[in-house]
Formats: C-alpha cells, structure tokens, sequence
C-alpha cells in the first residue's frame, strides 16, 4: 500500500482512495514541525484462531473467527494526543510550582481546555484511557484551582506521569488514577451527588 | 487514641448525598485518627450503591440516551425509591463544561459508571483504616465482576440462604451467643417507646434463634439482609464511637454497648449531635 501525502489538511483521518492507494492525513494544529518523538501503538492485525480449529476444519475456522481488517493507523492523532498530553503535564507541574492565586486559576482552566481538546480524539485511543480522562474531567470540571491543597496539585502531576501518559492505559491504570485522585482529597462520586431536596421532591 | 466505627448510613450518604452533607461527614470523619467498618456495611453498600448504578447503567443501554435515562427514573421511579433515584440521577450535565449534547453525556455517563462499578468497591475499602470482618458476611467477599462491559455485571446474591453455606453467620452468631442473649434481654428491657419496628423484629429474631429454633437454620433467616442493623451492632461493639445517620436502632444498641453515638441529621445544616454515655437519657427515637 502506498501513500501520498496532501500538503494542506485539516482533518487527521487517513482515507482510502482506490484497491491499493490511500491518502494519508496528518494532524498539523500542534506541529510547528515533525516531531521526532512517535507514539506508536501496538495494533491488533487479526484475532488469533485456535491451532486445533484450524487443523480441523480450516474453512469453519475462518468463518467462526473472522479476521478483522487492519485498523486505520491514526498514528497522526496519536502524536497529536501525546502532544497534548506533554503540555498537560507541563501546565500541571506549573501548577504545582506555582504559588500565586491568579495563576493557578489561569493554568487550571488552559489544563481544563487541553483536556477538553483531549476528549475530542478519544476515538484513537483505548477505552480504558478514555475513562481514566472522562473521570480525571469528571473530577476537575467546575474546581477552584487556586484553592488546591499541595496533595491534590501533586496528584495531578502523578496522574499525568504515570497514568494517562502510558504508552497503553488498562485498568490497572484506571485504578491507580482513582487511588491518587482520592488520596489526595478529590471526589470521584461527585458525577452522581444527589441534587438539592426540592429538586428530589419536584422530580417525583 | 480515637477511633470511630462508620455506619452504611454514612458511608452511602458519602457518595451520593449532596455536596454540604459530603463536606460535612469528611470533616467530621477527619477528626479521628481510625475509621473502621464492618464486613456487613460494605455489603450493604455494594447492594444500595453499586447495584444502582449498574441500574443506571443498564438503562442508558436500554434508552440509549442521558436525558430519556433522568426522565425514565424521575417519572417511573416510585417516590418509596427515593434513594435509588438519588444515586440514579446523576448531574453530569452540570458538571461537563461546555454544555454537552445528549450523544455526548450518555457517553460519559457510561463511562463514568462503569468506573465506579469496576473500582467502587476497592474505593470504599481503601476509604477505611480497617474492615471488621467478625461476621464475615459472604457477599461483602464476593467480588464485582463484569462479564460485559457496559452491559453485565455479577455483583451474587443477597440472600444467606443462597451462599450454599458458605455464609459464616452461623458461626460468627454462634461465637457471640453472650452478646445476643445480652441484647435480647436488654431489648426485652426497653420501654415501647423506644421500640422500633426494625428493633422489634430484631429482638423477634433473636428470641427464635436463642429459644426456639436455634442457629443452625440461620441463613434462611437472611440475617445479612434483613437484620443488618443487629449485625452491624455486633461488629461494631469493640469500637468506643458509633457515628452513623439512624438514630432509631442505634440509639439502643450504643446504649447497651456503652458507645459514644453520633448523630449526622439529614439537615446538612445541622451539626453533628453527639450523645455520650454521661448525657443519659437519650431521647426517644
């Protein structure tokens, strides 16, 4: 399969042009220029088919473990995605070093919108790294960044550093991020806390 | 050196009640140097907690949308489910700036919940100092486990009867012979107006299994779920505070256990009453 690569883009989906010929996209917003840092995922290229099965009927085999079509490689988005998880974790260490109100509050909010950003090319990444961000937001939207203990400022570097930054983010990661947002004090059921009484009471 | 043993009142208040009340239970709960809890409260917490949000989350599969879930749990719901319709309305479309499209927050809300289904539990144990395992209540140890993501979750039974006697009630009830003959004289002992209906079906069930039909047919009793006050009671009586938001039962069983009661009256507005040992007699539930 060959590429060839448009100069103007805006859209980070590679499209398949013909049988053979594929025009590939690449995400430019953050790229003054290529980056020498890949991000690249292992990609499935076919579900695994018993040894037995095969031996014994090869035709059923196939036809009970379909192989998947090789994935779109949205290694572009990736770079992207990794791009902009590096200036969530520099805004986060800032945060971390810094000491005025104002501040705070301003590399809070530019952190908020890198990961609202974020949310916006999940579709490239697995399923347990896009819960670990719809929490961490979860857990972020509407806060006081300038009111954050030292704890919380130092979970949210962790956080970054050691969970959503992951090359591949599992549950064990998803778990880890919870244990550090909750040991620093944030509250990770806030996304279901009951609404006033006469709400309660109106909605019944 | 303090220490305090949380309630399931509690503990359920501190996940889904609102924001003051939260804030006021984990100001108070910081005061102690300890939190414990009990095996029975954590089942209960899977069952009135956990459950529900896989309620909710199987409806947002049903529905396939945020907004049609909210309506179907406000307008279907009996007000007698109060509780499930606290925990199953969710304010996500508050909290997701900017305004999200209703594609969008079922998304999240299906993410969400499962994060909290998967993790929920290992959240509440590692809430806690230490969890008291005297009953050793068999679906508290039964680990949530999903079988489809997004759609399938086994969280077992809630019945004893239905552990196939792997339950350990029966035998936790009978190393603590002593301390349920002592509650049932001391509830035999309690005047009518400080009767409950939960302390008197409680003290019922004591009197079956002390004088007529003895322990061994526990389970079909379904003592987990259906006396957990009691239980709760006995797993707690070793810890010097009772902090919890149902003063109706506790007031009896910290009264005989010669605890330090304290009281999170559902008025987040309202601080926290404590009644000591000294500040006998209590007042009548």
């Amino acid at each position: 399969m060959s590429f060839t690569t448009k100069p103007e883009t805006d859209s980070s989906h590679p499209t398949n042009t013909g049988n053979t010929q594929a025009t590939y996209r690449k995400v430019t917003a953050s790229q003054g220029a290529r980056s020498g840092v890949y991000e690249i995922s292992h990609e499935r290229t076919q579900n695994l088919i018993p040894r037995k099965r095969i031996l014994r009927s090869p035709q059923k085999a196939a036809s009970e473990f379909p192989r998947t079509p090789l994935s779109v490689s949205c290694l572009a988005e990736r770079e992207h995605v990794g791009r902009l998880l590096r200036d969530c974790l520099s805004k986060a260490e800032a945060l971390l070093e810094a000491e005025d109100p104002v501040a705070s509050a301003l590399l809070g909010t530019n952190l908020s919108n890198i990961m609202q950003e974020l949310w916006a090319y999940r579709a490239c990444r697995e399923e347990d790294w896009i819960e670990t961000l719809n929490m961490l937001q979860i857990v972020l939207a509407n806060q006081e960044f300038e009111t954050f203990s030292k704890e919380k400022r130092i979970a949210l570097v962790r956080i970054f550093q050691e969970g959503l930054l992951e090359r591949t983010v599992g549950r064990r990661e998803l778990e880890r991020t919870m244990r550090l947002l909750t040991n620093a004090g944030f509250d990770i059921w806030r996304g279901i806390q009951s609404p006033a009484e006469e709400q309660l009471g109106q909605s019944s | 050196m303090n220490i305090v043993f949380v309630d399931s009142s509690i503990q359920v208040a501190r996940t889904i009640r609102d924001q003051f009340t939260r804030t006021r239970i984990s100001s108070w709960l910081a005061r102690y140097k300890l939190k414990v809890t009990g095996s029975v409260v954590l089942q209960e917490f899977k069952r009135r907690v956990l459950r529900d949000l896989a309620y909710l989350l199987m409806k947002l599969d049903q529905t396939g949308s945020y907004q049609r879930t909210l309506d179907h749990v406000a307008s279907v719901l009996p007000f007698q489910q109060q509780r499930k319709q606290r925990i199953c309305l969710p304010v996500l479309h508050q909290l997701i700036q900017p305004p999200a499209t209703d594609q969008e927050l079922t998304e999240r809300a299906r993410l969400y919940l499962r994060s909290l289904i998967v993790n929920g539990e290992k959240n509440f144990i590692e809430g806690y100092d230490s969890i008291v395992k005297d009953i050793d209540c068999y679906w508290a140890k039964y680990p949530i486990r999903e079988k489809k993501r997004y759609k399938d979750y086994d969280f077992g039974e809630t019945r004893c009867s239905k552990t196939r006697g792997l339950c350990q009630v029966k035998n936790a009830l009978e190393g603590k012979i002593a301390e349920c003959q002592n509650i049932l004289a001391f509830l035999n002992g309690l005047p009518e107006t400080r009767i409950t209906k939960e302390l008197e079906s409680a003290r019922n069930f004591l009197d079956r299994i002390l004088n007529q039909n003895g322990i061994a047919n526990v389970h079909s009793e379904e003592p987990c779920l259906r006396f957990g006050d009691l239980l709760i009671a006995l797993e707690s009586k070793d810890f010097p505070e009772f902090y919890t938001m149902n003063y109706r039962e506790s007031q009896a069983y910290c009264d005989l256990q010669g605890q330090e009661l304290t009281i999170r009256p559902n008025d987040p507005g309202k601080d926290e009453e404590v009644h000591s040992q000294e500040s006998k007699p209590w007042p009548n539930p």
